[in-house]
């Protein structure tokens, strides 16, 4: 293999992106000079080792996996069950639309503080990602469904194919794409809001709760530590769905 | 079984008139190729009868309420196997071990669950032909329902729907005359 073939690797590039990356972190760190300001890499990597000891920080991680994985899951069946009866009624499919609409524009601050307002701490970080989550799963069911295939569907109301056998056999191959990169979206965007609510929300044993510490304390190494432990657990979370949502359909395929 | 008898059914496409006062009376119980040239409206006539349009004039009438359609495009689940798309149209009515029969007698039971969008044009064609026969239909249109098999193969496939299709209606379209005498049809040409 020849150096210039070895740069061409995709995989090759983007190690070296992410240690040129890294390499500015580091030199960045080093002009400010201050570990308040700005933690190093090296720093950082050595809190985020100290920081899994840590009596608490399993707990805290497990309270906000559970509350954002529960929004997500609620938002994903929700999403799907709403998606396919707007997909079958333009009735229900305008009754929603303007529900859609306010959750995809709505800054989600606002309804963070509204949450606030109307319920107490413990039902916030559900709700939130629940919010973030279910247009995203809703609008991609419809629109998959909207893309079956006319032909098909001709062919099933001359063969009189029943709604469960057509849900199986031409729905969800439909949906199967859209609902795929849907969820991957949907995960990422439910841990972001999630946690964002955490903070705002000051949620006792949450890892916002933990940002928020950081950021009181000025203690750059444990903010930027917790953030590459949210970026860790939401990319485990989001293949780790994409995993058992590819062997379902695995499963549906082989009846 | 009821004749199928349509008299003087016409339908147009925007300006394009496809189908002029066309009357025809199909026998019952029997096997009838439809002929002519492409565009004089063959395809539209099997979609008029089995109701997926609505002519612009005329009536049709006799047509038996359980109908299969091997259409000109196999629409098959590609994502599923042959057996899934024989499941499709008869749920659990047939045993996995009948499905499995007639996938046999079309050379393509090796297989069963390869997904049906990993076969060859051929196979296709044949598992579109299975999923009609298998729905146990009292009439069965066929549009061009031997095109893109291969000589060795065509004769099979055709021996596999007379075999299944006796005592019923069959329309078929096709531009195939050696086809039509394989089938020992009464040809009709719609010119």
């Amino acid at each position: 293999m020849t150096f210039i073939s070895f740069l061409n690797n995709t995989k090759v590039r983007k190690t070296l992106s992410v240690l040129l990356a890294l390499a500015v972190w580091q030199i960045a760190a080093a002009a400010v000079g201050s570990d308040m300001l700005l933690a190093s890499p090296v720093r950082v990597l050595a809190r985020l080792a100290s920081l899994f000891r840590e009596p608490g920080f399993f707990s805290s991680v497990l309270f906000s996996f559970l509350r954002i994985t529960a929004g997500f899951l609620l938002a994903f069946f929700m999403g799907i069950v709403l998606g396919f009866a707007a997909g079958k009624s333009g009735a229900i499919e305008t009754i929603l639309w303007p529900w859609v609409v306010t959750g995809k524009t709505v800054p989600i601050a606002s309804f963070i503080i509204l949450c606030l307002i109307w319920m107490d701490h413990s039902g916030l970080t559900v709700l939130i990602s629940f919010l973030i989550a279910f247009p995203v799963i809703y609008t991609n069911v419809l629109q998959g469904l909207k893309s079956t295939d006319e032909k098909k569907k001709e062919l099933a109301a001359l063969y009189r194919v029943p709604w469960t056998r057509r849900l199986l056999y031409i729905d969800l191959p439909a949906i199967k794409p859209y609902l795929l990169s849907a969820s991957s979206v949907a995960v990422g965007m439910a841990w972001k809001a999630g946690v964002a609510a955490e903070v705002i929300g000051m949620v006792d044993g949450s890892i916002g709760d933990m940002l928020y510490q950081a950021k009181v304390y000025f203690q750059n190494a444990d903010l930027l530590a917790w953030t590459v432990v949210i970026i860790l657990v939401s990319v485990l979370s989001e293949k780790l769905f994409a995993l058992l949502l590819k062997l379902f359909f695995r499963g549906v395929e082989k009846l | 079984m009821n004749d199928i008898v349509l008299n003087g059914v016409s339908k147009s496409f925007g300006e394009k008139r496809v189908l002029e006062r066309f009357s025809h009376t199909f026998p019952g119980g029997k096997i009838t190729v439809i002929g002519g040239a492409s565009g004089r409206g063959k395809t539209t006539l099997l979609n008029l009868i089995a109701g997926l349009m609505k002519p612009d004039g005329g009536e049709i009438g006799g047509v038996p309420e359980k109908i299969a359609f091997v259409f000109q495009e196999d629409r098959l689940c590609e994502e599923f196997g042959a057996l899934g798309n024989l499941r499709l149209v008869c749920g659990r009515t047939k045993t996995k071990e009948e499905l499995l029969s007639h996938l046999r007698e079309l050379s393509l039971a090796d297989e069963p669950k390869k997904k049906v969008g990993e076969f060859s044009g051929g196979m296709k064609r044949r598992v579109a032909i299975a999923r009609a026969i298998c729905f146990d239909a009292d009439c069965v249109l066929l549009d061009e329902p031997f095109k893109g098999l291969d000589e060795a193969l065509k004769k099979d496939v055709m021996d596999y729907v007379l075999r299944h299709t006796a005592g019923k209606t069959v329309l078929c379209v096709t531009h195939d005359p050696a086809e039509a005498e394989y089938l020992g049809a009464e040809i009709v040409r719609i010119d």
